[in-house]
């Protein structure tokens, strides 16, 4: 992908730990999570439910739960670290700015009783001292460049006017709208049908390339890593168990967790068996390496700490200690 | 199971429309035609497959076979006897053997029963008397979904998703179906236990002999777990045949459309593929001639003509479109 020398992350999370208060105590959602976002690549997040892929956007975004906190590690945008930034300032410039959001659900995420126009000129508010007519139209070109039909009559029309693949269009409008450089996508197409889902996966692509955006794609569906992204992190609770370009990482996966994940897909699986037993609560995460007690290859050490980060190629790392060996040998 | 096998069940141009009703000092509601003319066969111990996008009816063929929604046209026979055209409760009653599982056991299941309490019910309700019996059956079937007897004493909301589908399939099989409509029976779950819950379902279907009808919008799922696939768009039935045969060469241009849609586990696909354009219409307005002619790539005039037939285009395969001869074969995925 990258060629000669390697350009900065434009995105860097690295060894971020957080956890949330619970009435039942500490819940460590993410422990020791690290990714890299390059420029212009799209990175897949992928896991299972509970895995902390959702807490880590949040985290980027700095919009933790109320009793949520980092309690280690960075978040670097460029040269500033995002963890150590007051709220105003992450209003002012990251949210929405530097980093836009593209949610889940394209038929919670718009106020049904507000017209689109006043949702999306909404998001560029106080930035910027165009016109109303000027913002309108910038607007209105976002509503062409997301291919939504009939973009000049949009802004007139209220959300239930428009089908789960348009609407998905005015939120991706939508988090353009202050051109970031950073698009973070949470499960965007997870509500759509695969038609439509083709549909938003392509634009996506496209806008990535044409405006150089770099994108964090959180999904739990392996097939849309192949079709979209360039590299991928896999998640499994809280931790990030293995990163690399997405060629490599389906074809020859290294971390245990993945390769069984990937072995339960129906394209793979030579019996339908799934992974023996369940993901740890994060109130009494194992010690070590939270794969252990599921993982057939576990040894003493995966208890003893952090799972080393191992590099079986370049650009491919592994938090997994059966990579020392090789690394060694 | 043979091609000659009498089917079990047969369906035979089915219509369900729905709407139609007039609101107190409202207006005439509009008809939508759910079901539009669907065939379909179930043999014996056979899986068949049901996939298309949302609306297409997948759904409603179910709750009508099922006699939860009352057919508008159309003929079914369930073991050779017509079923069709009773009033709700007599269709139920004679469709007995056809049994649904619901998307999300976890919703179906109410909170306040424990799960022994709420199979024993499902048995009571279809005339199992006896205590002792009905115990036995039920420490049975949740032993063959996998649960431990231990489970009858829990609640729902001890269950996990993957737990709540194996009792989900339990309260159903407990009642010896020999029919068993699974809709979406994996939507919502993750990988992991996807597998392990289609590999209990594949294993019931082998254990008592079952008929599945699946409905399903998930390609790989379906490709792996049934013999048979239907291809609905807007209610009718656009391709049906072989599974195998039909994700190697399908015919009709949504069905090509759809399986190339389908996020598969290679590489850098998105660029080959191209994009449906649109959505799907509503179904209170639909075109004339082939409903999916607005959307297809090789639409030409012929094609709102009139509806094309399901025309058999090879062993069990047929497809709905009258220019399959002229598009040619389809380029391979």
């Amino acid at each position: 992908m990258m060629m000669g020398e390697k350009p900065a992350p434009v995105l860097e999370v690295r060894d971020l730990s957080v956890s949330v208060g619970t009435d039942e105590g500490e819940a460590r959602i993410l422990d020791n999570a690290g990714l890299a976002l390059m420029p212009g690549s799209i990175h897949g997040v992928v896991g299972e439910s509970g895995c902390g892929k959702s807490t880590l956007i949040r985290a980027i975004l700095g919009i933790l739960p109320k009793r949520g906190r980092a309690t280690q590690g960075s978040i670097m945008l460029g040269e500033r670290n995002l963890l150590d930034l007051p709220a105003d300032a992450l209003q002012r410039d990251v949210r929405g700015r530097a980093i836009g959001f593209i949610p889940q659900d394209p038929f919670q995420a718009l106020n049904p009783v507000f017209r689109v126009g006043t949702q999306l000129l909404e998001t560029i508010r106080g930035i910027g001292n165009e016109s109303r007519e000027a913002k309108k139209a910038h607007v209105i070109s976002l509503l062409k460049a997301v291919q939504l039909p009939d973009a000049e009559h949009a802004l007139d029309r209220y959300p239930h006017q428009f089908s789960g693949g348009q609407r998905q269009r005015l939120l991706i409008a939508a988090a353009l709208a202050a051109a970031p450089g950073i698009i973070l996508a949470d499960e965007p197409t997870t509500a759509l049908d695969v038609t439509t889902q083709l549909q938003i996966l392509k634009l996506l692509r496209g806008l990535a390339l044409e405006r150089g955006l770099s994108m964090l794609f959180v999904t739990h569906d392996f097939g849309v890593v192949a079709q979209l992204c360039d590299t991928v992190t896999v998640m499994y609770a809280g931790q990030t168990v293995e990163t690399g370009p997405v060629a490599q990482v389906l074809k020859a996966p290294s971390h245990p967790y993945t390769q069984m994940l990937l072995a339960c897909h129906p394209e793979r699986a030579k019996e339908l068996a799934g992974i023996p037993g369940a993901v740890p609560s994060p109130l009494r995460p194992p010690p070590g390496c939270r794969f252990n007690p599921r993982c057939p290859s576990a040894r003493a050490e995966c208890s003893a700490g952090q799972p080393p980060r191992v590099a079986p190629q370049p650009g491919h790392a592994v938090r997994c200690v059966l990579h020392l060996d090789e690394a060694a040998a | 199971m043979s091609a000659n096998e009498p089917a079990l069940l047969e369906i035979e141009n089915l219509v369900t429309e729905f709407g139609g009703g007039k609101a107190f000092l409202g207006k005439q509601q509009p008809i939508v035609r759910a079901v539009d003319g669907v065939s379909l066969q179930l043999k014996p111990g056979q899986a068949l497959g049901l996939v298309g996008e949302s609306g297409c009816g997948k759904t409603t063929i179910a709750k009508t076979a099922l006699g939860l929604v009352r057919e508008k046209a159309g003929t079914m026979r369930l073991e050779g006897r017509v079923v069709s055209g009773l009033a709700p409760k007599e269709a139920r009653a004679a469709r007995a053997t056809i049994q649904y599982v619901h998307q999300d056991p976890g919703a179906a299941l109410d909170p306040w029963w424990s799960i022994g309490h709420a199979l024993d019910e499902a048995l009571r309700i279809h005339g199992v008397s006896d205590k002792s019996e009905r115990t036995t059956r039920i420490d049975d079937m949740l032993h063959a979904v996998g649960l431990d007897p231990s489970f009858r004493t829990r609640y729902p909301h001890e269950l996990s998703g993957g737990q709540q589908r194996r009792v989900g399939l339990a309260r159903i099989l407990v009642l010896r179906p020999r029919i068993v409509i699974l809709d979406e029976p994996t939507s919502g779950l993750d990988l992991s236990v996807q597998a392990t819950v289609l590999g209990v379902i594949d294993e019931l279907r082998r254990r008592f002999g079952l008929t599945y009808l699946f409905v399903s919008h998930d390609l790989s799922v379906v490709e792996r777990m049934c013999e048979e696939v239907a291809i609905m768009y807007l209610g009718r039935i656009v391709e049906i045949g072989p599974t195998k045969e039909i994700f190697a060469r399908p015919q009709h241009p949504y069905t090509r459309a759809l399986l190339a849609a389908a996020p598969r586990l290679e590489p850098g696909s998105l660029n080959d593929t191209p994009a449906l354009p649109g959505d799907p219409p509503s179904p209170t307005n639909l075109v004339s001639g082939c409903t999916f002619r607005p959307r297809c790539a090789f639409a030409a005039p012929k094609c709102a003509e009139a509806r094309p037939p399901l025309r058999t285009i090879g062993d069990k395969h047929s497809a709905a479109c009258v220019r399959l001869e002229e598009i040619g074969a389809p380029t391979p995925a």
